[in-house]
């Protein structure tokens, strides 16, 4: 055959192959295996004289390269197809929905909780909790609460025994702490944990809640810094532009006693519904420690001094979350719990 | 404690705005409740009802004809005590009342141009009036002027809920010394007596016990018993106290102005023209002004006239002795009492008052003489009363101050601001607190009305607030110490997030009845009662947390939430140890894909694993979950196993027992329950990492058939036993109980992993060693699947 006619026969039969690896493989055989016509030329050749073998080789090779070349882009052509078929085979409607498992949560006052914990952590406070079953000792005497103190009827308690009480603060733990540390030790606490209030249970009132307590105890510690303190601890809150400002109270164990408002995070300080108009928003009790308060826990008020602070982590949830009726808190209902992720 | 802002006014200057004035108050003073308008109708009138007629289509209405000075217009009235002549409140057509806007409005055909108002139509508790109808003015009220300026109701006033420390704020005299303070203002207390007339009182007055501290007395003859004027009447209603007659209302007023109770007896009822103050004998008895006998006690305290009691002092007049329409002379008694004496009848006896609640909490001994006067006065002014001269008294109070001293230095280390020492002395001077300076330390005298300052603590808070807690920077303290959790606070956190991925975290009361409480271990040991229970369902704390998650499952349940997966990390409470404990509920489907027609249903072995990956996770050494010794209480005896630390058990898991689930009316749930303190004992953190293998592992699969009664555990064990070191892993991939292996037997399919450290295994050694396993098993009655 001659070179050229085999040159467009190979061109014509790649071009004009239906798409298929067997084929073409069989075609790949057929023009360039051991028995093929270029194979064949090849051999020919040692029969032309010497000085035509350069030219008629150089053709030849190139014929070969040629065929090569048209077999490897129709194999590729043909094996881009099938995969394309494949994964066009393998496609699925992404939107149908993915595997359902049961989404879980963490309830938001150990939410709270947590933030509060971390917050606190970080400005070098320790976490401490005790017992809830405790002594009247603990929770109203060393407080600076003795019997019939008209503050014990601020919080009415359920008592297990004439000594034994359901604590009704976590302020409890401050006193077994002080005296732990023995009256020489810098105190830096805080304390979450269950208390219990002799209280009917309504959407504002809970017989148990979740108090935390805060109490720093050294030689220099001010009223500056309790403002400072609560003022970060506000802002993490509520939001970076929160200010917080204080009001007089009463409580035994701190003096000067406070209350502390936190500026309206929804109305911005113009007076909204959920500020009653004021502008301001009652978030906690606080104030320095009373010095009855340190001596009882072993502390020389003459050379230390500290700061307490007490939230209700529910307050802090139904503010920041907009729950308006407390014993949702404690009802469990997975439509809200489920939204705390 | 209600302040009608006119009263104060009359005590202490407010010359800035009365809304900027409350809200210094809230912010220096005490909390402020509420403050508005007594009464927030504008637009009212006085009318006179000129004529009036009955209704021609109603038995009930009239049509009254109403002069209010601009106009004379007809009003339908429905009150059932119209009367021609009398002055009324008019309420006329465009007027806001609290139940709305008065229209122009035709009823039953007859055109009505306002209304003639009852005191609880304007906002004023009915209590107030005291008959049905509408209001009546006195007659010289003037028509067409405003009725609430007319009856002084036209006035501000402001509610403080007082803490336990400031009963100083329980008269209005009390609020005007915290105004002063913190407006820098002028007070007004004129301390002049009445002028008293030459015949001179001839009683004489003693006390028996030392209960009674201060026993001053007025005798005031002539008094004409009637309605107060209006402004006393308005200025008590403020107060939220019903006006009576001018003597109760006058000894009401003084109480409020002065925080100092007084009593007015029926002077010619005291024949012996003597009073004894004495303790009452026990089972003595008194008529009480309620017509109430009361049996007495050794502890009450009883003015007497020297034989018969007189009064319950500080609690309760006596009939006997009462001021009656036709009184005539009246003995006036301003005394101070011991606060616990007053304290102790008043609860035994379940009466309180405004006077017994201010004993109580103790009287400033410097408005005794001054609330007499001032009452003395206005009988003279309102009663018509002539004052006598003289009046027997005692005193054994001590009248002088304490001293608190208090440096610059303190206060400034304290607050964490530099004061000066001006506005310090602007504070005590404001607060009309005596004080001398030495140097930087002020030593102040402290006025009786504030018992509450005993310490230079309680001066601080005193400079601070009147100063203004405003003052006061926001300073960030510096961290000395580095904060963190402990090992164990970390470790339960830790169980937190992981459980919270795909169950959810509850938190539930922790009160509960004795059947729930002790329901999963049916111990009363150590149980914590409750000895002043609010109700029944709330006496004890619970041993477990389950019945709470079970209870917990049926709300949501009842709220079509089916699937239920909980866990609450709580507390078993004895009366020796509060134990942590971690408590779940599983109940539903736990994931699907329904379209796919996949399902997963909660079962034992899905708590199972769950538990254990978790335990895995937490580092937890040495736990199996073991058929229990003994049946666990509430569970299925089939479907229930121990949670083991070692020999220790620590919890359990399970499905619940069909009694449980009847009991407590709940679907059919898996649960389970254990220490975490025991939990985190047997945690251990990774130290150093277990050398991987760098020789290929060769597997080998046996399906050995047993008897049905040995459990799974058992088998592994056996063959990890054979298998000694090379055997690194055991896996059960099939169970199998078909008749077709006999009676009683099921087969498991374990696949064996077997690898070296240290070298390539050789086929030939493990077969050997798998030979070995089987011998050893078939020893034990286990053989291989033929």
């Amino acid at each position: 055959m001659e070179l050229e006619e085999l040159r467009k026969k190979i061109c014509d039969d790649f071009q004009n192959l239906k798409l298929n690896l067997q084929t073409l493989t069989e075609l790949r055989a057929q023009y360039l295996g051991k028995k093929g016509p270029i194979q064949e030329m090849l051999l020919e050749m040692k029969n032309l004289p010497n000085e035509e073998k350069p030219k008629l080789g150089e053709k030849v090779n190139a014929l070969k390269a040629l065929a090569t070349e048209l077999f490897d882009e129709k194999k590729k052509e043909i094996e881009d197809k099938l995969t394309q078929e494949a994964l066009s085979k393998e496609a699925v409607d992404v939107t149908l929905p993915g595997k359902e498992i049961n989404t879980g949560s963490i309830h938001v006052l150990n939410k709270v909780i947590e933030e509060v914990e971390d917050l606190f952590i970080g400005m070098g406070y320790e976490v401490k909790d005790g017992p809830e079953v405790e002594s009247d000792l603990y929770n109203f005497q060393y407080l600076n609460i003795p019997k019939d103190h008209p503050a014990r009827a601020m919080q009415d308690t359920f008592y297990v025994d004439v000594d034994r009480l359901l604590r009704t603060q976590t302020s409890a733990v401050q006193a077994h702490t002080m005296l732990e540390s023995g009256g020489e030790k810098d105190v830096r606490i805080i304390c979450p944990g269950r208390a219990y209030r002799r209280d009917d249970d309504d959407a504002t009132h809970s017989h148990e809640f979740t108090q935390i307590e805060g109490l720093v105890v050294n030689k220099d510690v001010t009223m500056a810094e309790l403002k400072g303190t609560l003022t970060v601890m506000a802002r993490k809150l509520f939001g970076d532009d929160r200010e917080i400002r204080f009001r007089p109270s009463y409580f035994p164990f701190t003096e000067p006693s406070i209350e502390v408002d936190v500026s309206c995070f929804k109305c911005h300080g113009k007076g909204c519904n959920l500020c009653k108009g004021t502008g301001w928003i009652e978030i906690l009790g606080a104030g320095m420690v009373n010095n009855n308060v340190l001596k009882m826990c072993g502390y020389d008020p003459k050379k230390y001094q500290g700061f307490a602070f007490g939230v209700g982590a529910e307050r802090i949830a139904m503010l920041k979350y907009g729950i308006e009726d407390i014993r949702s808190l404690y009802a469990n209902d997975l439509r809200q719990n489920k939204q705390f992720k | 404690m209600l302040i009608p802002i006119s009263v104060l006014k009359k005590y202490v200057d407010i010359d800035i705005d009365i809304k900027d004035f409350v809200k210094n108050f809230s912010l220096k003073s005490a909390e402020v409740d509420s403050f508005g308008p007594f009464v927030d109708v504008k637009g009212l009138v006085i009318g006179k009802i000129l004529a009036t007629k009955d209704h021609p289509d109603s038995n009930h209405l009239h049509i009254t004809t109403v002069d209010t000075k601009d106009e004379i217009q007809d009003i339908v009235c429905g009150a059932p005590n119209v009367m021609v002549g009398k002055k009324v409140i008019v309420a006329k057509v465009g007027t806001e009342l609290p139940g709305g806007i008065i229209k122009k409005a035709v009823i039953r055909g007859v055109e009505s141009c306002g209304m003639n108002c009852a005191l609880d139509e304007i906002g004023i508790d009915h209590k107030f009036q005291g008959y049905e109808g509408i209001y009546y003015l006195d007659d010289d009220a003037p028509v067409g002027a405003d009725p609430l300026k007319y009856l002084g109701l036209d006035d501000d006033v402001l509610e403080i809920e007082l803490t336990p420390n400031r009963n100083d704020l329980l008269s209005i005299i009390g609020v005007a010394y915290d105004t002063k303070a913190m407006l820098g203002s002028k007070m007004h207390i004129d301390f002049t007596k009445a002028t008293e007339e030459k015949e001179k009182a001839d009683i004489k007055v003693q006390t028996e016990t030392p209960n009674c501290m201060r026993y001053l007395s007025k005798v005031i003859k002539d008094v004409e018993i009637k309605e107060s004027p209006a402004w006393l009447k308005g200025a008590l209603m403020k107060m939220d106290i019903r006006p009576i007659n001018n003597v109760v209302d006058i000894t009401n007023y003084v109480l409020m102005v002065t925080g100092q109770p007084l009593h007015a007896f029926n002077y010619d009822k005291i024949k012996s023209k003597k009073i004894v103050v004495r303790m009452a004998k026990e089972g003595e008895t008194l008529t009480t002004l309620d017509h109430q006998e009361r049996t007495l006690t050794k502890n009450d305290m009883l003015i007497t006239d020297g034989k018969k009691g007189l009064c319950l002092a500080g609690v309760m007049g006596g009939l006997d002795s009462e001021v009656e329409q036709d009184t005539k002379n009246i003995f006036l008694e301003a005394a101070l009492f011991n606060p616990k004496t007053i304290k102790e009848t008043s609860k035994r006896l379940g009466l309180s008052s405004e006077s017994s609640m201010r004993f109580e909490k103790g009287i400033d001994p410097k408005m005794t003489e001054y609330a007499l006067n001032l009452a003395a006065k206005m009988f003279k002014d309102i009663a018509g009363g002539k004052v006598l001269s003289g009046g027997y008294s005692f005193d054994n109070i001590d009248m002088s101050d304490k001293i608190v001293s208090v440096s610059l230095k303190t206060i400034n280390k304290v607050l964490g601001r530099t004061y000066t020492l001006d506005e310090i002395k602007d504070v005590f001077t404001g607060l009309s607190f005596e004080y001398s300076l030495k140097g930087t330390t002020f030593k102040v005298s402290i006025p009786k009305r504030r018992p509450d300052i005993e310490t230079y603590q309680d001066l601080i808070e005193e400079i601070v607030r009147i100063n203004g807690y405003d003052k006061i920077d926001a300073v960030i303290p510096p961290s000395t110490s580095s904060g963190h959790l402990s090992n164990y606070q970390a470790f339960v956190r830790k169980i937190r997030h992981i459980l919270s991925y795909n169950l959810n975290e509850t938190i539930t009361y922790s009160l509960t009845t004795q059947e729930k409480a002790t329901y999963f271990d049916n111990k009363e040991y150590g149980l914590v009662k409750i000895m002043n229970p609010l109700s029944d369902d709330r006496i004890y704390l619970r041993h477990s947390t389950l019945p709470s998650l079970i209870e917990v499952v049926k709300y949501n349940q009842n709220r079509k939430t089916l699937d239920n997966f909980l866990f609450e990390i709580g507390r078993r409470y004895t009366l020796d140890s509060e134990e942590a404990i971690l408590s779940g509920i599983l109940t539903g489907t736990i994931s699907n894909t329904l379209w796919k027609g996949e399902k997963e249903e909660v079962d034992f072995f899905y708590v199972k694993g769950l538990i254990e990956n978790l335990f895995n996770k937490l580092g937890v050494k040495n736990y199996s979950i073991q058929k229990p010794i003994d049946a666990l209480r509430g569970l299925h005896p089939g479907v229930s196993a121990s949670i083991l630390i070692g020999r220790e058990e620590i919890g359990f898991i399970g499905r619940l027992h069909p009694d449980a689930i009847k009991y407590f009316d709940c679907p059919m749930s898996f649960v389970f329950e254990f220490s975490l303190e025991k939990l985190f004992a047997a945690s251990h953190p990774l130290k150093t990492v277990k050398e991987i293998s760098k020789y290929p592992f060769i597997s080998r699969d046996l399906a050995l058939v047993m008897d049905s009664d040995k459990s799974c555990e058992y088998l592994i064990s056996c063959v990890k036993k054979a298998g000694k070191r090379t055997l690194t892993d055991v896996k059960v991939f099939d169970l199998f109980t078909g008749q077709s292996l006999g009676e009683n037997k099921k087969q498991i399919a374990l696949k064996l992993i077997f690898q070296d450290m240290n070298r390539t295994l050789e086929t030939a050694e493990v077969d050997d060693l798998v030979e070995q396993i089987l011998s050893q098993l078939e020893k034990l009655g286990i053989t291989l699947r033929s």
